[in-house]
This record gives structure tokens, sequence and C-alpha cells, in this order.
């Protein structure tokens, strides 16, 4: 066994940690990163092994301190949902990744033929990005079937949180997951399945030192598990066949007028029935696979700018360009602060604002891509905004005309409306609860109006009488009476899974946070 | 008086973050990895400017990356820096670079194995 000492780094930080929007911080003792081995081994059972005892080395380290401990991945949320007073293991260097092959399956295994072909296991610390290269290319030919609309997360911080896109009839990222690969603390490794979905060959899971556990509820507890119930090392997820999409935006109709929130645009939002839109109607008569209307709230009528994509086949010698495109001139690292900073001065700048920006960022011209090109990575590290309300898609428009009532009374805020689609998921928190969930997501920039419109929505949706749910990585106005309100039983069953999975309360203080506890979901 | 505050606080903030400076490259492809999400950080000065001294001598060897490669270096200098500059005429020049690391290459996995082993 090599001394793989050097594999775990420990920097003590005086200063507060920041997320990487530079939005919140908080007060750790320091970060423990964690290497992949130097000798950079193939990925499998001994790489594994060699990393699960780096981690729980900084685990044990952190509890003889008496200090708790997280995993963090790119710090991308924009709730303290990472955060900790003491530790934070940063698992985003290990980005091991393999295709299971068949004879690794478990015989029950319930997926068709195609599926087989499609499992990969994959380290805590893999980007979107990366998987996106890797499974896209033409060895593998595979594709995620969703993501977010950025694709620069860990696999494991994005799913954790809920991560979820706008794939119609297609539910979030975290429901690709059919397997966990759990630490439980500095000495307990799980490896979890579905009972009524077993994936591989359970001798497989004992190479790597971890009990077997095939229980739902259990799964459904760790998969959206908020870095709760220890540090998730590797997973396993379904892919699909790789595809291409073909993506048009429409801000305006036929005669060049733009496209409004009217009855029309109403209606396809609330069901999905692209014909009754004129300027949405496909010409070929195809169901677009992706569907996202923005709102721009501070024109009146509110203007709607849509992205509609449609999935064509991969054409042979198709090569996707991951690059980034050389930047024209734009915005620097600090100009949304101070943007921001302004028009919380003077608010009758933002409709303008608003315009500026839309027009700079909305094309206009289609283009044909894999998933993994649609998708930016290189997000800028400027302060931005974003949070969400979802509701069942009966709901979609009160809940829209509740947004745009809060921006009447406090705007004009500088956010937009992002409107997207997920199917329901079994996982017991996750934000996609509803057969078909409508998420808003509000994006903009971060000031004192957008931070005080994001208080008032959940008291607006309670006043209205709409149950809903919030991004656990965006902002949000989660209480304990709001939790329980959106999870009842599944919070509970939530809660029981911690005590099941995590029995010493010595290990649950362990990845115990700030946030939790103001959530009441720290039992 | 009063109504003229909000327009004296935006030129000011106008005045006080245009002396700061930014300047960002990147790879056009990367992975970059820093410390928990924060980016890597180290001061530099330079004194008597380029013909003069660095506080980096000729140059500042990321150890942070192991010797792996730069993914992105951003040059920053803020208000404090900027007005040591000023008051010092440019003689001591002192600025912040933010970096991240590219990620190791991880060797793609191989059609060689065969057994049902991980
Ligand atoms: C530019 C941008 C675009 C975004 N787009 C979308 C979008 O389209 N859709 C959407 O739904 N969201 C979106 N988000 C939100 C984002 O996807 C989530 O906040 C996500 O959780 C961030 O992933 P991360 O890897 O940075 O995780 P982090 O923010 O670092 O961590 C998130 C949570 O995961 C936990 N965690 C991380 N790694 C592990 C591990 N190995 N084991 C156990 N727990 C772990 C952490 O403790 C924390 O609780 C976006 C955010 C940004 C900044």
């Amino acid at each position: 066994m090599p001394n793989d000492d050097a594999m775990l780094d420990w920097i003590p930080q005086a200063v507060p940690w920041k997320n990487f929007h530079e939005t919140l911080t908080a007060p750790i003792k320091g970060v423990y990163n964690v290497w992949y081995p130097a000798d950079l081994p193939r990925y499998g059972a001994d790489t594994i092994n060699r990393c699960t005892h780096q981690i729980q080395r900084a685990l044990t380290e952190a509890k003889v301190s008496g200090i708790t401990a997280r995993a963090v991945g790119r710090g991308w949320s924009l709730s303290d949902v990472p955060a900790t007073n003491g530790a934070l293991i940063d698992v985003s260097r290990l980005s091991g990744m393999k295709p299971i092959r068949q004879n690794q399956l478990d015989p029950a295994y319930p997926g068709d033929a195609d599926a087989r072909e499609g499992l990969w296991l994959i380290q805590a610390g893999a980007y979107i990005s990366e998987i996106n290269r890797m499974i896209e290319s033409d060895r593998f030919e595979r594709s995620l079937p969703t993501s977010g609309a950025a694709n620069g997360q860990t696999i494991v911080g994005a799913t954790a949180t809920g991560t979820h896109g706008s794939a119609l009839g297609v539910s979030a990222l975290h429901d690709q997951i059919v397997a966990i690969h759990l630490l439980a603390g500095d000495s307990n490794q799980f490896w979890l399945e579905r009972a009524s979905y077993p994936v591989l060959k359970p001798s497989l899971a004992a190479a790597l030192g971890a009990a077997v556990i095939r229980d739902d509820a259990l799964f459904n507890a760790v998969v959206v598990g908020l870095g709760a119930f220890g540090i998730i090392h590797n997973v396993i997820i379904e892919t699909r066949p790789r595809f291409l999409l073909e993506s048009v935006n429409i801000d305006s109709d036929g005669t060049g007028a733009k496209l409004t929130l009217d009855a029309a645009m109403r209606n396809v939002i609330e069901t999905l029935d692209f014909d009754g839109h004129p300027a949405l109607q496909s010409a070929t008569g195809l169901q677009p696979y992706f569907f996202q209307p923005i709102i721009d709230p501070n024109s009146n009528p509110p203007e709607v700018l849509v992205t509609l994509m449609y999935e064509k086949p991969w054409t042979t010698g198709y090569q996707p360009d991951y690059n980034m495109a050389a930047s024209k001139f734009g915005p620097g690292f600090d100009f949304l602060s101070v943007i921001g900073q302004l028009l919380d001065i003077y608010q009758d700048g933002v409709p303008l604002f608003a315009q500026i920006a839309i027009a700079a960022l909305f094309d206009t011209n289609s283009r044909t891509g894999s998933w993994g090109e649609m998708f930016g990575y290189k997000t800028p590290r400027t302060k931005v905004a974003s949070g969400t309300v979802a509701v069942p898609l009966n709901r979609a428009l009160e809940t829209l005309d509740q947004l745009i009532g809060i921006n009447n009374a406090i705007g004009p805020t500088p956010v937009v409306f992002g409107c997207r689609y997920v199917k329901k998921s079994p996982a017991l928190l996750a934000m996609n609860r509803f057969d078909t969930t409508f998420v808003v997501s509000i994006d903009g920039i971060f000031n004192n109006t957008t931070l005080q419109f994001f208080d008032q929505i959940p008291q607006k949706m309670e006043q209205a009488g709409i149950p809903f749910t919030q991004h656990w990585g965006k902002t949000n106005g989660y209480t304990p009476a709001r939790v329980q309100n959106a999870y009842g039983a599944d919070l509970t069953a939530w809660t029981d899974a911690r005590h099941q999975l995590l029995p010493d309360p010595g290990d649950r203080a362990l990845f115990t946070n700030d946030y939790m506890i103001q959530r009441g979901i720290d039992a | 008086m009063q109504t003229n505050t909000p327009y004296i606080i935006m030129a000011l903030s106008l005045l006080l973050n245009g002396s700061c400076a930014s300047h960002t490259i990147r790879a056009s492809q990367f992975d970059p990895v820093g410390n928990a999400g924060q980016p890597l950080e180290h001061g530099t000065l330079s004194i008597a400017g380029r013909a003069g001294l660095s506080s980096d001598g000729t140059g500042y060897p990321a150890l942070e990356c192991r010797g792996g490669d730069l993914a992105e270096v951003e040059f920053r200098r803020n208000v404090g820096q900027t007005v040591l500059t000023l008051l010092t005429l440019g003689i001591v020049s002192p600025a912040t670079l933010y970096f991240y690391c590219e990620k190791q290459e991880i060797p793609p996995p191989c059609d060689c194995e065969t057994g049902d082993g991980l």
C-alpha cells in the first residue's frame, strides 16, 4: 500500500469561506483538499479504497478536533447549504469515471437492454461538464438525459440539493442516480440501492468494504441528502444514447411583435400545448425536448423569451466543441455588484438595464449541438442572485401572477423568471415532488431589492394557498414550519433514515450545519 | 441636499470601483479546482515598475497545483492597492492574483478489464 498521506491537504483558513459567487460567507476553520492518487492509477476498487481512506482520515481528524465537517463540491450553491463552522472537505479533485460492464450487474437489474449499456460509476467530484465530455465521445456514445442549465457543478454537489433542468417529461439529475457509495462517518461505509431497483452484484460493493443496503426509503433519503448523511464518494448513474438538440430562441411572433405573457402564452405555460401558440408550434409537428420561457416582469405587459430544443439523432462524424468562444467586450468581475448597488439606489433604471442585458444575452439564432454543448460551464464569478419556487403545474399561472404582484409592489427588481418543468421524483426531499413540477427560477442581480423579493415569495404563496417547495441550493425562505408543510411524512422518513445510517449522535452532529438547524432538519 | 445623496453615492461608488482593475485569462477548455470553490490567492508587489523588483522574482510558482497546469488566473487590484500605487507615484504597486488549477488528468477507462470486479 503506497504512502498516501499527501493525498490529504489541510489548509487552515482565518478569513470566512466564500461560496463561488461570493454572495455568502461562513467562518470555517479550514479546508481538507482530497487529491486523486499522484501515481494516477485507473479508477477502480483499489483507487476508490485509497481515496476513501483519505476522506475518512479527514473525518477522524475533524472528530478528534471536535469540529463539524461537510463535503463541498464547486461551492456553486447560492444558499449556505454547504457552509459549516468546522472543516470543508473538498472532493472536487476526485473525478474517476468508468462504465459498468454487463457482467457486473445484478441479474435482477430492471433496466432494459439500452439501460444496461449506459450505467456509469462516477466519483463524487466529477463535474457535469467532465461527464458530458467523457460519455458523449465517439467511444461511449451516451448522453445525460438532463442536467442544470449550467454544467460546472460536481455530480454529487448538484444532486445533493436537487439540481434540475427543463427537459419535458424527464425528472431531475438526482433521479438518474441508481446506486450510492456513502461514507457515513469515519468508519462506516454503505453501498445503497433501492430494493425495488437492484443494480450491482453485491460482491462488488464488498470489495470497497461497504455494507450493501437495498432499501427504497434509505436510498430516497440519501440521494437528495444535503450533505447531512456524510460524504458520498461514488454513484452509479443511468445515461441514454447520445443525441443532438436543435435549439431555437424566440422573442417575437411572425409580425415582429414581442412575445408577451398573453392568453396564448399563458395557455402554453400551463398546458404545454404548443399548437395553441402560433409562434411556438413546430412546423414539423415535433414536441420539444426542452422548453424554457423566460419572463421579464419589468416590462409591461411582461415580455417572454422562449427557448425550445428539439431532439435530433446524432450525426455520424459530429464532433462537439466544448471550447469557450473568445469573450467580447463585456462585464468585468465586479460589474454586477456595482450595478446591483446602483439599481438599489436608482430603481427606475431596472427596466432599462434588463432590456440591455436581455438584448446582449439572448441570441435568436438557432444552433445545433450535443446536450453537453448546449449548457455553459464557465460561469464567471460575478455576484448573481438566484431563488426558486416550485409548484404543481396546475398552479403555474397563479404563481407567476403572485411573483409579478411582488415585483409590482416592491420593484422594479433586477430579475427575470425562468420557467422550467420537471417530472416527479421519489427522493424524499426533492423539490420536484409534484407530478409535473413547475419551477420558476428567479435569477438576476444580487442586491437588497432582490433579497427582499426572495423574502416575500413564501409568504405570498402561503397567503394564496399554493403548495410549494424551494431549491435547497439557492436562496430560499424555508423555516421549520415551511419544510414541514412542504414535505410532511417524507421529512420524518428522511430524519429516520439519518438516524438509521448515522446511529451515533456524534456522527449526526458532525454533519449538521446552521442551515439545517435553521430549517429544523437537524434532528 | 437630501435628494442629491443617491447621486453622490453613485458617483463615489463608480469612482472607487472604477479605480480597481481585474484581468482574467482562462484555458479555453478547463476543469478548474481551487480551495472549496474559492480561488487560490497570492499577494504580489512590484517596486519601481517593470525595470525594478517584484516580490515574486521572476514569477510565482503555483505550487498549490502540485505541478499541474493553471486553469484560470485573475489579476486584481482593489481600492487600497490602487491608492497606495497612486500615493507612491507607481513606485510601490501591490496587486492580488487569484487562480484556479486545472484538474489532474485521470486515465480514461480502459477496455482491459474483463472480470466482474470493480
Ligand atoms: C451558475 C449557476 C447555475 C445554476 N444552474 C442551476 C440549474 O440550472 N438548475 C438547478 O437546479 N440549480 C442550478 N444551480 C444551483 C446548483 O446546481 C446547486 O447549488 C448545486 O448544489 C451546486 O453544486 P456544487 O457541486 O457546487 O455543490 P456545493 O454547492 O459545493 O454543495 C451543495 C451541497 O452538496 C453537498 N455535497 C457536495 N459534495 C458532496 C458529497 N461528495 N457528499 C455529500 N454531500 C456533498 C454539500 O455539503 C452541500 O450541502 C446553479 C448554480 C449556479 C452558480
